[in-house]
């Protein structure tokens, strides 16, 4: 009779749960996250070595109707217990499963369905949370054994973490909210490589040689070179030396006046040379660089070089004269931001028959044109972010042109006065905006606004061909005159647009 | 027998007094340790819960569909229990009357939902709701209640939803460089160092256009003041306003006006010599006077060394041109006078500005500008003006914003009231919008001064 009560109570036991319903619910929670959550997890592993395999590991009881399981000290078997090793209100570590790795590829694999392309191990769930907690009950020298391992591992490598199971990289992650400004020539050189027609020199990449030893890349390229409609550059190999490099460009642009390329009617050619003034010619990110430009500008005076199909302008009315010029660029000298400076000057255009030909408020026939320009700026880089997808610069500096006016008889073959009528300075502002998706410059675009006029220029890379052959699309527009009248030599602005192919850059 | 007693009553004692010293948290239950466990195995991103993505679910069907989940499940749980039949119909009645939302919100590395809840709507911006159930907050028990469909639904958000993620707008001072460009009054600050660590000395390029103390904001002068500033922060602060020092020095030159037009038939003050302008600001009363902390002294002139020839103005006829050659002005400011939380901080100043008022004849036949008022000393030719002045500022956040009204009377019976604005986002891009109006002008005062003045200019700052 006794017997039978205590057989129905150990059955009844077996059908109770183990624990209060709660808890035996929330056990149950602890496992699903366990199994199903493969990224968030912030737990870790070692691997229980075979040889402390002992009899303690031996039949542990599991729940939810699973067999017992012993551990099995075989060489393509090994243990891995995750654990909780520390977090917020956890004051001591946790064991959380055991898995038990079998590698297929050892032992027994002779069998008509040996794995041979498939998965070369099996993990099954030796023991779940749910039997480790139970086991801290019933089973506590089984617990102690993972458990002092776990802490041996610990206390004997306490400069090596751990295997993780993190799946999430919080420091390849981490974000920033106010953006970032380099402190060197980074931000200055990002700019300069993606956007400037001519060419920058790059840190050199080290690539590995066969045992591991570095192996410093010859540069490939014998030249570079960026060709459109409106401007060329040049520079080989040969024209590189120790502190830089020298490149020569030809051009239909004018830096200062806000005239749409070939709009001035004139060519500016040049000798670009570029200066890096450090101790190792290879830290041009730390280095104070010159980078100078001596331009030589002659005036051709004819309309009908302002007819280039891809030119939207109308007639030009303002004149250049013959002039040479500097445009000079300095990096953070003395810890004060980018400098740029620019001059442009020399002597005034052939006046005799000028290609247009105006009348003043006064009615005396006139023509105008221009001698001298400057600007002086100063450049502040920032990106919105630390990976530099967006990138900006922004000039702040100031302007100057002069403009005179030629008075004429109605015949204009020759002139009766000559009258200096503007020499003001204006403030000078561009914005300047790079695309940049994973350091691939995509887009560039930039507006400046100088003596109320707003002149925008912008690019977009169409396509890269292999060997580094890029093309680009890209146009460049001014506006007329933005709150206040438009002066007698001004038009109406216009636009450009052209392709551009660079090579070697 | 009676130490017997002291002994007893010492041990007594003890016990108390240890019992209240020492007393230990109450230890935790099994459940509650196994809670800890189970909220402590994701990397634990506690910081950024403000900034993780937050919504909430308000379609009256949908949310029907997913409590349905629940009691299908026997999921909802009050306290860690069961819920009853009766606790089931009861919180049901409010799914029918469709006064329930689901306020949800992802984890911050992937986009798995990490908080799950089913909250009365009126309950929803409470610091404690009353929860229709316990909150889920582990993606993968609330994909097993719901099923993977409904989860992935509810996870990629093909609904219709309201959005409560917040979005971060610091705002902080950089000392690297800070270009601030707001024709009103630029700045450019392109040098800076330190001397201790903790201070800053700050050099940049300044413009201003205009005096308000004068009632003569920027657009309504035709000259333009350039210079250099030095400034001297004791220690860095978020707030650029909160200097020890700041000099300037710089000179006047012509500017032109945007606008033309609204400016016929009335006089611009033109710049009729070179002229040399100073202002030194700071928070320095309180090395003078015991307990004068965040009193800000500001003293500012201009002074006209010359007068410039006829043929800088390239006179086409016989004209009149007016200019104010000589200002000095003296102001004391009192900043954080008090919070009034979203609105700023309260500041009031106050102080005495005096101003001349010269007239010239300009003739294309004569070189020299003729003083029409000559006679007049040159003393006499200054009026003076009290002006008071209170506003609310506020740094940082998403909005910034200085609003500062004026009152200001001279002694030729001219008054202004005057409203100087400037709202910034992020303090990145903003508007600097000023508007005054006079009262009292006399006829002469007239011909260069308006009754009102509007000007503005936007703001556009980059600040490293």
């Amino acid at each position: 009779m006794i017997q039978k009560i205590i057989q129905m109570v150990i059955l009844c036991g077996f059908l109770l749960p183990v624990f209060g319903q709660n808890l035996d619910e929330l056990l149950d929670q602890v496992d699903l996250k366990l199994r199903k959550d493969k990224r968030y997890l912030n737990i870790n592993y070692v691997v229980f070595p075979n040889n402390k395999i002992g009899e303690e590991l031996k039949n542990l009881p599991r729940l939810n109707y699973r067999e017992p399981i012993s551990f099995k000290a075989a060489d393509n078997i090994t243990y891995n217990i995750v654990f909780l090793k520390e977090a917020v209100g956890i004051d001591s570590l946790v064991l959380l499963y055991v898995d038990q790795i079998t590698d297929r590829s050892q032992g027994d694999n002779t069998g008509m369905f040996s794995a041979t392309g498939g998965p070369q191990s099996d993990t099954v769930k030796a023991l779940n949370f749910k039997d480790l907690y139970n086991l801290q009950r019933v089973r506590p020298e089984a617990y102690k054994a993972l458990l002092t391992e776990v802490n041996r591992f610990i206390r004997e490598n306490p400069d090596q973490q751990p295997s993780s199971l993190l799946k999430i990289l919080p420091d390849e992650d981490i974000k920033t909210s106010l953006g970032v400004a380099s402190r060197d020539n980074t931000d200055y050189l990002n700019y300069m490589r993606a956007n400037y027609m001519h060419w920058y020199p790059k840190a050199k990449v080290e690539k590995k040689g066969k045992r591991g030893a570095a192996v410093a890349t010859a540069d490939s390229i014998n030249y570079r070179i960026e060709a459109g409609f409106s401007r060329f550059t040049f520079s080989h190999r040969s024209m590189d030396f120790s502190l830089g490099g020298a490149s020569i460009e030809l051009g239909t642009s004018e830096k200062v006046l806000n005239l749409v390329p070939y709009q001035s009617m004139a060519v500016t050619g040049g000798f670009r040379t570029l200066v890096n003034i450090a101790q190792k010619k290879e830290d041009i990110d730390k280095s104070f660089i010159i980078d100078a430009r001596l331009l030589v500008r002659l005036s051709l005076n004819s309309e009908s070089m302002a007819k280039v199909p891809f030119a939207m302008v109308s007639s030009p009315k303002l004149m250049v004269g013959n002039a040479a010029g500097l445009d000079v660029t300095l990096t953070r000298p003395f810890g004060l931001p980018v400098i740029n400076l620019f001059v442009m000057t020399g002597s005034e255009p052939s006046l005799k028959n000028p290609p247009m030909r105006l009348v003043n408020k006064d009615g005396k026939y006139v023509a105008y044109y221009n001698i001298s320009s400057l600007e002086g700026s100063m450049s502040f880089f920032w990106n919105t972010s630390e990976t530099m997808t967006s990138r900006f610069r922004l000039d702040v500096g100031a302007g100057y042109y002069d403009v005179h006016e030629a008075q004429y008889t109605s015949a204009y073959s020759s002139t009766i006065g000559k009258s200096l009528i503007q020499d003001d300075f204006y403030p000078m502002i561009a914005l300047h905006f790079n695309f940049a998706p994973g350091g691939a410059d995509i887009f560039g675009a930039m507006i400046k606004t100088l003596d109320s006029q707003v002149k925008a220029e912008g690019w977009l890379k169409v396509m890269e061909l292999e060997g580094g052959h890029v093309f680009r699309f890209a146009a460049a527009i001014v506006s007329p005159p933005l709150a206040r009248e438009k002066r007698l030599w001004e038009s109406d602005g216009g636009a450009l647009v052209e392709v551009r192919y660079r090579y070697g850059f | 027998m009676r130490k017997i007693n002291i002994l007893l009553g010492m041990v007594t004692a003890f016990v108390f007094i240890s019992g209240s010293l020492f007393a230990q948290e109450k230890p935790m239950t099994d459940y509650e340790k196994v809670q800890a466990i189970y909220n402590s195995l994701e990397y634990n991103t506690l910081a950024f819960n403000d900034l993780k993505q937050k919504w909430v679910i308000s379609d009256p069907l949908l949310v029907r569909e997913v409590y349905n989940r629940f009691v299908v499940r026997d999921a909802l749980r009050h306290g860690g229990n069961k819920m009853t039949l009766a606790q089931v119909k009861e919180r049901t009645e409010s799914i029918y009357n469709g006064s329930v939302v689901i306020d949800l919100r992802k984890r911050y590395y992937d986009d798995e939902i990490e908080y799950f809840a089913f909250v009365p709507e009126d309950q929803l911006q409470a610091e404690n709701p009353n929860f229709l159930a316990d909150p889920v907050k582990d993606p993968f028990l609330l994909q097993d209640i719901i099923g993977a469909k409904l989860y992935e639904k509810i996870r990629t958000q093909g609904y219709f939803y309201s959005n409560l993620t917040k979005s971060v707008y610091d705002t902080k001072n950089g000392y690297f460089y800070d270009v601030y460009l707001n024709a009103l009054e630029p700045h450019v600050m392109y040098w800076n160092t330190t001397s201790s660590g903790r201070n800053k000395y700050l050099l940049s390029l300044f413009g201003k256009w205009g005096e308000d103390q004068l009632t003569l904001p920027g657009w309504y002068s035709g000259e333009y003041i350039v210079g250099t500033a030095l400034t001297y922060y004791q220690s860095i602060t978020s707030d650029p306003s909160k200097y020890l020092y700041d000099f300037r020095a710089g000179i006047a030159v012509k500017s032109g006006r945007p606008f033309l037009s609204d400016f016929k038939g009335r006089q611009i003050l033109q710049p009729t010599g070179q002229a040399a302008y100073f202002r030194a600001s700071g928070d320095v009363l309180k090395y003078i006077i015991s307990g004068a902390e965040g009193y800000y002294l500001n003293v500012e002139f201009k002074y006209t060394v010359n007068v410039y020839s006829a043929k800088e103005f390239k006179p086409e006829f016989q004209d009149t041109i007016s200019s104010v050659r000589n200002f000095g002005i003296v102001e004391i400011r009192k900043k954080d006078i008090a919070s009034l939380g979203d609105f700023g901080n309260l500041e009031v100043g106050g102080g005495i500005a005096t101003s001349d008022y010269y007239r010239y004849l300009i003739s294309p036949t004569s070189s020299k500008l003729t003083d029409i008022d000559s006679k007049k000393g040159f003393v006499s030719k200054f009026r003076h003006n009290v002006f008071v002045e209170a506003g609310l500022s506020r740094t940082g956040g998403l909005i910034q914003h200085q609003v500062n009204f004026q009152l200001s009377y001279d002694t030729e019976g001219f008054s202004s009231f005057g409203v100087m604005g400037k709202v910034m986002l992020s303090d990145q891009l903003g508007l600097d919008l000023r508007v005054m109006q006079g009262f009292g002008l006399d006829t002469p005062t007239k011909r260069w001064r308006p009754d009102t003045y509007i000007v503005f200019s936007p703001i556009l700052r980059i600040n490293y």
